[in-house]
């Protein structure tokens, strides 16, 4: 039997794209919500109360969580796409690798850098909302692959906004030459409906979703190398999260939960346990006695995100922006979105935790993506199909 | 035998049932209890239809108004029989001196319930719809028993009886849909480049927050004597957006118009309050 370690997936079409089941009692945790809450923390004494662990400083948390190593998912990019890179002619120039939002590392980027091929890099925004500006596309007719790694970045939702993808479209629709395009899968939802994009592009492909075993292994990796007393507790009944049973099933459902409320995306799953991830009480206490060769590490039922109330329809319409670009700064949601000051949403998202910002630009976190999603598409907004 | 056929015809005749016989308990508790039963969900289900997902809205709505007739119709058959002797010979007086009520003192007031019955088979509304009766254009919050309520996007609450339904269009806009469409309009001198303009105004739509991907997006342009008549044709995802949606239109639609050098035609005063009347 094959270690599933060693697996490696490849690529599958949109259409048969999988998300992680929810489990019974997780399903019913969402269906009543805070009511589920209160009665499940009144009725159960849980193992040790997540009041009195303690919240790990950043620098801790990065000791503790090595960032997951996403080549896997570049690896499998690469399995899926080496024969049609090696043919000489082949059936379809494009490519498209449709990704969930808040990919920060940028995947598509990834393998083509490792893999030498030629980056088509997108203009600036102001450039886009300029009608006079032509933008500067490389000899597309050359040789090698061409990767467009970010095709959201080619757009602005705006009047303005929509030429230069146009132009981008246009022109690869005529290639001659291997190229394979990334984009975000809100951003995808709105130029394959709005804009017709899906008819230049053959099916879609995107990375199996990490369902509870795929996580499992990921995040063993990261849990161990370098100290083998830590260990991962859940905070409600002290078991150990990355714990098998003799047939090699797990012992805790904790991965399962996870990889359902994370939609199957490794990195919004590592930002969730990140975020549950608490130390022991400093003065000790009995679970010291009980653990006393490990370091435990705590995993509570993390806090969940509120959105800023009072102005509901306009922090929806941020977030909505925000997604199908990938990542906005205060000029650019302004121009998407006139009409709205955008400044004091930010700020009630940002100390909400539900966006951050890195220089200008403001995103979703990946934390918080699944509480954004929920909500968007609960209020009717058009969202992805990932 | 005789006697037997002497007491079948009493029991005929008598129309009511001895007062001993009926119990009043359990009428009011009848009552009572259906009243309560309709507040529930008169308060729970529109409770739910705003805070639960948008697309359960209309669902949610549209169910009160049904869910109250069959509890009510289920309230008569239980309180029919205990206060009146039920026979083929007593529904034919029963009958006959309602309609003679009916006839005289209520006729409005039951053609309106019949009208209300017939509205929620029918549906030419329902409640979370956006109709225009008689010139009144609004949402229709509530569908009672002899009236809806609409609340027109000015905020006042207009009170309509079903009855308006016989004699009356209802136009309505969504007709149990999560959305409706919208139409911008912009009134452009003849002198400009048409075909980029209608280019434009289809941007316009589509780079909109509030529109509905899964939906056409129409621009349509009518030669009139004074000039160009542009429509942008588009739906928002949710129809309470509806007047955000085509304030955003007709915002971003006059400054591309700027933009691109056309200019909007006015209408003189005197033209324009004719034409408002």
């Amino acid at each position: 039997m094959n270690d599933p370690a060693e697996e490696l997936h490849t690529f599958v079409t949109l259409r048969d794209h999988v998300r992680p089941p929810t489990p019974t009692d997780e399903s019913v945790r969402l269906f009543s919500g805070k009511v589920w809450r209160f009665f499940r923390t009144a009725q159960k004494d849980p193992f040790i109360h997540a009041d009195g662990l303690r919240r790990a400083s950043r620098r801790r948390l990065n000791d503790l969580l090595e960032l997951p190593d996403y080549g896997i998912l570049v690896r499998e990019m690469q399995s899926t796409f080496e024969h049609w890179v090696a043919d000489a002619e082949p059936a379809n120039w494009l490519q498209l690798v449709v990704l969930p939002p808040c990919d920060r590392k940028s995947l598509v980027r990834e393998w083509a850098v490792e893999h030498h091929h030629t980056l088509l890099s997108a203009p600036e925004p102001d450039e886009i909302l300029d009608p006079k500006f032509e933008p500067h596309l490389p000899d597309v007719t050359g040789e090698g692959v061409l990767v467009v790694p970010q095709l959201e970045r080619w757009f602005l939702r705006h009047e303005r906004g929509l030429r230069v993808v146009r132009i981008l479209l246009k022109r690869l629709a005529a290639l001659q030459r291997q190229c394979v395009v990334g984009c975000n899968s809100w951003a995808w939802e709105f130029l394959s409906t709005l804009l017709d994009a899906d008819m230049v592009f053959p099916a879609a492909v995107t990375f199996q979703s990490f369902h509870a075993e795929r996580l499992h292994q990921l995040f063993a990796n990261l849990a161990t190398p370098d100290d083998a007393r830590k260990c991962f507790r859940l905070s409600n009944n002290g078991q150990n999260v990355f714990e098998r049973k003799k047939d090699q099933s797990q012992v805790s459902d904790y991965f399962a939960r996870l990889a359902a409320r994370s939609h199957g995306i490794p990195w919004v799953a590592w930002h969730m346990w990140r975020r549950a991830i608490r130390l022991g009480p400093e003065d000790g206490d009995k679970t010291d006695q009980k653990f006393p060769d490990e370091v435990t590490i705590w995993i509570t039922e993390a806090d969940g995100f509120e959105l800023p109330t009072g102005s509901e329809d306009f922090v929806l319409l941020v977030l909505h922006a925000l997604l199908i670009h990938d990542g906005l700064s205060e000029k650019q949601l302004s121009a998407v979105l006139p009409g709205i000051d955008p400044m004091q949403i930010l700020a009630a998202l940002l100390s909400a935790e539900i966006i951050d910002r890195q220089d200008n630009l403001f995103r979703c976190t990946p934390a918080a993506y699944p509480t954004a999603r929920k909500h968007l598409i609960s209020a009717g907004f058009p969202g992805d199909k990932l | 035998m005789t006697d037997v056929n002497n007491e079948t015809n009493k029991q005929a005749v008598r129309l009511i049932n001895d007062f001993q016989e009926i119990s009043f308990v359990t009428i009011a508790a009848i009552i009572v209890g259906t009243w309560f039963a309709i507040w529930i969900v008169r308060k729970a289900l529109p409770f739910l239809a705003e805070r639960g997902p948008s697309q359960m809205r209309l669902y949610l709505l549209g169910a009160v108004p049904i869910i109250r007739l069959l509890l009510m119709t289920l309230a008569v058959l239980w309180i029919f029989p205990i206060i009146f002797n039920v026979t083929f010979q007593n529904f034919f007086i029963i009958a006959s001196g309602a309609s003679v009520a009916v006839g005289f003192a209520f006729k409005d007031y039951v053609s309106s319930l019949i009208a209300g019955v017939v509205a929620i088979f029918e549906r030419p509304y329902r409640p979370g719809d956006w109709v225009e009766i008689d010139g009144d254009y609004g949402e229709v919050r509530s569908v009672g028993l002899r009236a809806i309520r609409v609340r027109t996007a000015a905020d006042n609450t207009i009170t309509i009886p079903h009855v308006r339904m016989w004699d009356n269009n209802i136009s309505n806009s969504n007709d149990g849909s999560r959305t409706l469409m919208c139409v911008a309009h912009f009134y452009v001198a003849p002198d400009h480049n048409a075909a980029k303009l209608r280019s434009a105004l289809h941007d316009v739509a589509l780079t909109s927050a509030y529109l509905e991907y899964a939906k056409p997006v129409a621009v349509m342009l009518a030669q009139e004597p004074w000039g160009t008549h542009y429509q942008i044709k588009a739906y928002p995802f949710d129809l309470r957006d509806q007047f955000e949606f085509i304030s955003d239109l007709t915002v971003r639609g006059k400054a591309v118009i700027a933009t691109l050098g056309a200019s909007e035609v006015t209408a003189p005063a005197a033209v324009s309050r004719d034409v408002a009347r």
